[in-house]
């Protein structure tokens, strides 16, 4: 798999554990945060090594056993923990809600995992500055309920509400739906507590002179850039144990009002809220409905999700999400964005949703929205037209039965009153609260793995989610992934449509060994195409396997990022499987794996057909001179 | 000393070298005050080889070099040197690569100055984030690469921003390009696809971009940037309020920035109004007497779709939000007129003739400038009056208060424009200066940026100033680049560490 890791250096420089050392660590352990913070039972120690695409390195749904796992209470003893773990000779790696493979060691029995799961304040939110100061275990939603209490919000990874938001801005990476108007997690870090690799614990930015995390740059250049990158150093680079995010203003209630009983729950969305999906004609019309939505500054949260995602996210079990994925209506809405737009007040909501109406008109598009006025009704009218324009009148008759069944389903569920905005307040919650994340992408196969997905400008996301589909449509083809309509490119656009971002989801049976194989190859083969269409660093572009791929044709950046490693970790005591590792030995068989990669290609033909012609000419004029 | 340039013109003899007396002299010093070593040449080189070839050379006959990418005086003793140096001209880099309306995106090169810019992106419908009336000469790159606040809070999401992608030769002599500028593709590969340099992030797992900002020039010589521009209104309006006290202006402040209602915003008090107004020292003078002691400065713009109907409500919110603290818009400014100043400050193309308005009209200023936030802002103005009565013996200071992403933090900053005096006042002004920065610090000032002799004060207390040598040496091993410049001395680490094993 592309994070799979080998490494002859660090074969050498971990000693694998004997049974004297073993018990040294425990002991040692224990003196620093008490007998019961550690834990060495092999059954709670596969409850942190059971992970999300652990196949990817083991085979199974287990990572590699950690040799222990240890709870400290605070930073004083996290830098504690390090520096015993240097002296010693040991690698440590930190987790918070540890969503996925990364959280884990890569080889067994050498790591300590220091689980951060006391460390779980909100330290403070200051409303005025809008920011929080929060320690490692808060989650994104624990922080959303909190801040919305005083008016502000959060941004949320695409990882879903249930992750840790520190991790998120100092380690991980940061997509979200959110990221119009929140942001991506690395440009929402003010000043943070770094406890460094080998154990000194650092307040970087402005805490040591004012007392408080209000910017994390400076004095002189930023210390923000040695700790992560488009990703984070994934555990790689000691432990962040507080850091100070960015919030955002938010107009609407302290609390939702919210009924259903799980899985199922109806939210009404608030007074002066708008949620829509928004539907063009191609994929030209879904570049400037993002641009023109990004350049007004009207959205609140605006993310992309193809048919068999949406049918996935809105509903609770697999029957269900069939049943509405083959409605011909829904499953032909390719060419979509889900906006929320909230406002203060009725003026400010009225004004957003024309300008909405305006562009969407302007793109012969339309919207299913909450929006029940004269104006919604007509915008209602054009999403029923566009999606004519591509399944006809007939395909939209043959939806009417699915649909109407579907509404009665809500009847008998919530009552008559929520079915008007069933859907967009669904969308609303999966949208807003960030909860259903997970499910329109697990539930199908068992899990998925994810491609493409750079930083790039929007046409640029939009050219990568062209040519992930093609690459994906072989492996769907071969049976090997489920078929999910080929273009499942999920993604959103950020600050303002300053950049963006769209990555080529591909969920898969992880108990079926050829699956897993076909997976890795898919992943491999869209790295390729990243790197020969131009698409930008992908989002797989992490740990040493990536860096082989990307580092040379992206200005050798893991040689950068190799010493940064090697100047702040001598002793290599951070576990870096998913970091950097200059002494990388690709693992065996890679160089077969790619040979047959390499031997059967999937065709791809991609131009730039949804940038206007003219931009076009434009760039080629200025490229020549 | 002077064999060095020798060897050097013989590593690169197609370099353009300039050792005449008058040129070293005006770069020994600068309007800050402050001196330098004398430099023993000035260089330029003329394209991004050439430059590699320089520092490569650099490295090898141990010559330092200080790169400067603006011209004209400079103010803040950061292209001084503690060692004689051959400073590296960035002139020959002064084309505009790209201005991409769509993306909303410029590419300059590092001479590119701000009047320059701003015709350049206006022309294609942008606009560009301006510090506040830029001085003459300063280069765009110069200005985005040292994190200087621009006007525009709404716009900056991160302290980094306008500054995107940067193309930077290390002091190693590697060449790096950062962001999404790093590839897969060159750069004009990537505008084929549709790309624009808008990603400042990466590439790979860290942001060389956030180690070359803010690092005076110690790590890499930048050769261009990327940065981030806005859509040009059909129509900016700016207003002022007036006040004797600042406190309410920042609660309006915090009103304003927390609805994204102004585009420009910033708080300034009357002497850097008038400063920025008058065309001379005389004007500014006479302008004093009748300005208010604070001003907010805001402008709101027409947003490009039904502009009628946003700016309905958002007037409203803005007459509650003034009534709300008992102010009221005023159209009469020191020395000149809201229209005059929202020319000041957003045409630095049509405002060349101008003095530098730091300056106050006096040959020489000092700046003294930190990060806090908009509430703790009051708190460091008594200090600072306090020694303008006692230490400085004038009570004219200019001092400007520009909130930052988007209002979450705020550069506050002292101008104290003087006359040079006799050599012994020196001493007396440096002592007293520091002495300043010492209790401002004390009363809590993050000084992000600091430059000179306050560096030492920036990072007394700071916990991570052992980080700013090792990361130095990384990117530039031998020390070559802007010597004396974040000059943090190695010290023993405090706890933990490698040394812990032996």
């Amino acid at each position: 798999m592309t994070f799979a890791v080998t490494s002859a250096s660090e074969a050498v420089q971990v000693p694998r554990f004997a049974g004297e050392l073993h018990h040294r660590v425990h002991e040692a352990l224990a003196e620093i945060v008490g007998k019961r913070w550690v834990e060495t039972d092999p059954a709670v120690l596969d409850t942190h090594a059971w992970q999300y695409i652990a196949e990817a390195v083991t085979g199974s749904h287990y990572m590699p056993r950690p040799v222990a796992i240890v709870l400290p209470a605070n930073t004083a003893e996290v830098a504690a923990i390090v520096r015993l773990c240097n002296r010693l000779g040991i690698q440590y790696k930190a987790v918070s809600t540890a969503f996925g493979m990364w959280n884990a060691p890569a080889r067994a029995d050498q790591v300590v995992q220091i689980d951060l799961r006391r460390l779980d304040r909100i330290i403070r939110i200051d409303r005025d500055n809008m920011y929080a100061v929060i320690e490692p275990y808060v989650t994104g939603n624990q922080l959303q309920t909190e801040a919305m209490k005083v008016g502000l919000n959060t941004h949320i990874a695409g990882c879903g509400a249930q992750c840790s938001s520190l991790a998120s801005a100092t380690s991980m990476m940061g997509q979200g739906m959110d990221g119009v108007s929140m942001g991506f997690s690395n440009r929402n870090l003010l000043g943070f507590e770094w406890v460094t690799p080998d154990g000194e614990i650092v307040q970087v930015g402005s805490f040591d002179v004012a007392g408080d995390d209000f910017l994390g740059d400076g004095p002189g250049f930023s210390i923000r850039g040695i700790i992560r990158g488009f990703a984070g150093a994934l555990g790689g680079l000691g432990v962040f144990t507080r850091a100070a995010v960015k919030l955002y203003p938010w107009y609407g209630p302290p609390a939702f009002e919210q009924n259903g009983v799980s899985p199922y729950y109806h939210l009404r969305i608030p007074d002066h809220h708008t949620a829509a999906v928004l539907l063009v004609n191609d994929w030209r019309g879904m570049a400037e409905l993002g641009r023109r939505i990004g350049e007004a500054g009207i959205a609140d949260h605006l993310t992309r999700n193809a048919p068999s995602l949406m049918a996935g996210a809105v509903t609770a079990d697999n029957n269900e999400a069939v049943e509405v994925y083959r409605i011909p209506m829904l499953h032909e809405m390719y060419y979509n964005l889900i906006i929320v737009m909230t406002a203060l007040h009725d003026d400010e909501a009225r004004w957003r949703r024309k300008v909405l109406r305006k562009i969407l008109s302007d793109l012969r598009g339309g919207m299913l929205s909450n929006d029940l006025s004269l104006g919604g009704t007509t915008a209602l009218l054009g999403f029923v037209r566009t999606v004519a324009r591509r399944i006809g009148w007939g395909g939209l008759l043959k939806s009417m039965p699915s649909f109407l069944k579907l509404m009665m389903r809500d009847a008998e569920r919530f009552g008559w009153g929520a079915v008007p905005d069933g859907l967009p307040s669904m969308m609303y919650q999966a949208v807003v609260r960030a909860g259903m994340n997970m499910r329109g992408v697990f539930r199908f196969a068992g899990t998925f793995w994810t491609a493409m997905g750079s930083l790039v400008s929007w046409d640029n996301a939009i050219r990568g989610a062209r040519v992930g589909a093609q690459v994906k449509a072989k492996y769907i083809r071969k049976g090997a992934i489920v078929d999910d309509g080929g273009d499942n490119a999920w993604g959103g656009l950020y600050e303002a449509g300053a950049y963006a971002h769209l990555e080529e989801l591909c969920m898969y049976d992880q108990t079926d060994p050829a699956c897993k194989e076909a997976v890795t190859e898919y992943v491999i083969e869209t790295n390729l195409a990243c790197i020969e269409n131009h698409c930008g660093d992908s989002l797989n572009a992490v740990g040493p396997t990536a860096h082989v791929l990307f580092s040379p044709v992206c200005m050798d950046y893991d040689k950068f990022t190799a010493r940064i490693k090697a100047e702040f970790d001598p002793n290599n005591s951070a576990e870096a499987s998913f970091y950097t590792d200059p002494n990388f030995v690709p693992p065996e068989g890679a160089q077969a794996r790619m040979a047959a990669v390499l031997a059967d290609r999937a065709p791809v033909s991609v131009d730039n057909d949804h940038i206007p012609q003219e931009e076009v000419e434009t760039r080629r004029a200025t490229t020549r001179s | 000393m002077p064999d060095l340039i020798e060897q050097l013109h013989a590593e690169v003899p197609t370099l353009e070298i300039d050792r005449s007396s008058s040129l070293l002299r005006a770069i020994e010093n600068d309007a800050s005050g402050l001196k330098g070593a004398p430099p023993i040449a000035a260089v330029a080189p003329t394209d991004l080889h050439e430059l590699q070839d320089l520092v490569a050379a650099a490295r090898r006959i141990g010559l330092p070099l200080v790169p400067v990418s603006s011209s004209g005086e400079h103010h803040r003793g950061d292209t001084l040197s503690t060692r004689p140096t051959a400073t590296v001209s960035m002139r020959h880099f002064r084309k505009i690569l790209r201005v991409d309306r769509r993306n909303r995106v410029a590419l300059a090169e590092a001479a590119v100055d701000f009047p320059e810019f701003t015709r350049a992106v206006h022309a294609k419908g942008l606009r560009p984030m301006l510090p506040l009336a830029p001085r003459p000469g300063k280069s765009v790159l110069g200005a985005y690469i040292e994190r200087e606040p621009t006007i525009y809070p709404r716009f900056q999401w991160d302290m980094a921003d306008p500054l995107l992608c940067l193309e930077v030769v290390f002091g190693t002599g590697e060449l790096f390009r950062t962001g999404s500028a790093a590839g897969p593709g060159t750069i004009e590969e990537q505008w084929a696809a549709g790309d624009a340099q808008k990603n400042p992030m990466g590439p790979g797992q860290s942001d060389l971009m956030r180690v070359i900002q803010g690092a005076q020039g110690t790590i890499g010589i930048a050769t261009w940037c990327s940065a981030k521009c806005e859509p040009l209104p059909s129509r900016e309006t700016l207003h002022a309020v007036a006040s004797k006290t600042i406190e309410p202006l920042v609660r309006v402040a915090y009103g304003l920035l927390r609805r994204n209602h102004a585009d420009i915003l910033f708080l300034a008090n009357g002497h850097t109004l008038a400063a920025l107004l008058a065309s001379d020292r005389d004007t500014y003078l006479r302008a004093l007497p009748a300005a208010a002691d604070w001003y907010l400065i805001f402008s709101v713009s027409d947003p490009p779709e039904f502009p009628e109907d946003k700016l309905r409500y958002v007037w409203r919110e803005i007459g509650g939000l003034l009534a709300a603290h008992g102010l009221a818009e005023t159209a009469t400014l020191p020395a000149g007129t809201t229209d005059s100043l929202y020319r000041r400050i957003t045409r630095p193309d049509l405002s060349q003739g101008l003095p530098y308005w730091r300056r106050a009209g006096l040959p020489l200023v000092r700046e003294v400038a930190f990060q806090t936030t908009l509430d703790r802002a009051a708190r460091f103005f008594p200090a600072v009056e306090a020694f303008a009565r006692t230490r400085w013996a004038s009570s004219d200071v200019l001092a400007y208060v520009q909130p930052q992403i988007g209002g979450r933090v705020c550069h506050v900053e002292f101008d104290f424009a003087y006359a040079p005096g006799p050599p012994e006042h020196e001493v007396e002004r440096e002592a007293a200066l520091l002495g300043l920065a010492r209790e401002l610090r004390s009363l809590g000032a993050f000084f992000s940026r600091p430059y000179g002799p306050v560096t030492p004060v920036a990072f007394e207390k700071s916990s991570t100033a052992w980080i700013v040598p090792k990361v130095k040496r990384m990117f530039d091993p031998d020390g070559i680049l802007s010597p004396g410049c974040l000059d943090v001395p190695e010290r023993p680490r405090k706890q933990g560490g490698a040394h812990a094993l032996q």
